[in-house]
């Protein structure tokens, strides 16, 4: 992960995007024991929100370096990584508020484990439920968290339907 | 028995936080390498030239 790390920081510095967030398993993995995943998912927000095609500078960068598509990902060395374009105002600010990790060294932004677990419940496939149930189990999130930001970003009603579905009454 | 198996309940909670709670960047390489060994497991032909 740490080519993905040096790479995405490169992309700051350049100015190819504005800022990245690692979300999804890798971010997870933070928190939780080990998962399998296919790949790492990159929120990044745009050098030029503008532009319709904001991949098209990040895959020319990617490709300079020697790293080439595969799939609708970009093989970084272990990693094929997925670049996502922030698409909400919660991934927007998700982005905004991340954290620093140091990844053997290296500096690697990563989204907060509330924005990650919200993330989740919006997008609401069995695997995004099973990512908040193990940020809370492992303690990275409080409900009360979860709750704040749901509220903030009208998921109230996922958040409640989670909690019938998976707390015992 | 109850408590037999509540002492399992209880390695097995352990056994995963003392996991959960390596760095970070092992959690990576460990996620790499179970990401390998499922796609090799895959790749493994059945004697009838099935995949599994």
């Amino acid at each position: 992960m740490d080519k993905v790390a040096v790479l995405l920081n490169e992309m700051v510095e350049q100015g190819i995007i504005a800022d990245y967030a690692v979300f999804g398993a890798v971010a997870q993995m933070r928190y939780t024991e080990a998962v399998v995943t296919l790949d790492a998912d990159i929120l990044v927000a745009a050098a030029e929100p503008d532009k319709l095609d904001v991949l098209s500078p990040i895959y020319a960068f990617c490709r300079e370096r020697g790293y080439s598509p595969e799939g609708e990902a970009i093989r970084v060395g272990d990693w094929p990584v997925q670049f996502i374009p922030a698409f909400s105002k919660l991934t927007r600010e998700a982005i905004r508020d991340a954290e620093t990790a140091d990844l053997d060294g290296i500096p690697l932004r990563v989204i907060r484990a509330d924005y990650l677990a919200v993330i989740a419940l919006s997008v609401g496939r069995a695997k995004d439920l099973a990512r908040v149930l193990a940020l809370r189990e492992a303690g990275a999130v409080t409900d009360k968290e979860i709750s704040d930001l749901a509220t903030r970003h009208n998921l109230t009603s996922e958040w409640n339907l989670f909690k019938e579905r998976f707390d015992e009454s | 028995m109850r408590a037999e198996i509540q002492a399992i309940l209880k390695k097995q909670a352990a056994w995963q936080r003392s996991r959960a709670e390596r760095p970070w960047a092992q959690k990576l390489r460990d996620s790499v390498a179970m990401r390998r060994a499922l796609t090799s497991l895959k790749k493994k032909e059945m004697p009838s030239g099935r995949s599994l």
